[in-house]
């Protein structure tokens, strides 16, 4: 007997909204593609495609090096740290 | 002529005035390498992700202009010398779909444009994502 399926289907989000680029200044875009310490999500997790997940990867990476968004949040920086 | 954006992040150290007259002299290097502005939006000060220099916040400035390629070198050597530009990223824009989305940012930036809302900013919770594990 299957198991019922406990999850939603995942499906992309972007696609779903109809993005064609994701800009990095725009951190509304790419909040849910990133992990609780700020690390890029896997697509098997989001459910992204594959051509929004290289969107975001782009984008993170970017708002990386402008200081938007941290490399990394390490036991100091994770309470103080919060994306606003 | 390619499209550039151009960002940088300004010492929170500045006042209101060495602000305004440090983007005003950015501008005139701009146009002064043949360059044409074609906008430009204030982000304003924020605080950074992390330290850049001792400093925990900063005043961003983004311009969208078209120039020579050559003269970005001239541009980015200007940023690199100056002592009041924590960071800097110029970005070329040259795909279909990067143009288009270019122009739509331009006029974001002159106010022809509002921004729409677009995903809803949901953070992803532990419970959406264990399954298929098993």
């Amino acid at each position: 007997m299957a198991e019922k399926r406990k999850f939603k289907k995942r499906y992309c989000k972007y696609c779903e909204a109809k993005i064609d680029y994701i800009d990095y200044k725009d951190m509304n875009l790419y909040k849910h593609s990133l992990s609780e310490r700020y690390k890029i999500m896997p697509r098997r997790l989001t459910g992204n495609c594959k051509v929004h997940q290289d969107m975001v990867t782009d984008a993170i990476k970017r708002a990386r090096h402008i200081a938007l968004v941290p490399y990394i949040v390490d036991r100091k920086q994770v309470t103080q740290y919060s994306l606003d | 002529m390619k499209n550039y954006e151009q960002i940088f992040i300004l010492k929170p150290s500045l006042s209101a005035d060495e602000i305004t007259t440090k983007i005003a002299s950015i501008k005139d290097v701009i146009i002064n390498n043949g360059g044409a502005i074609l906008g430009f939006k204030d982000i304003g000060m924020r605080r950074l992700a992390y330290q850049i220099d001792r400093q925990t916040r900063g005043y961003f400035g983004v311009f969208y202009f078209t120039i020579e390629t050559n003269a970005i070198l001239e541009l980015e050597r200007l940023f690199r010398v100056s002592e009041d530009v924590l960071k800097f990223m110029t970005i070329t824009y040259e795909s279909k779909i990067e143009l288009k989305a270019f122009a739509d940012m331009v006029d974001v930036a002159n106010g022809k444009k509002i921004e729409e809302k677009r995903i809803s900013g949901r953070l992803p919770r532990e419970e959406d994502y264990d399954d298929e594990r098993e």
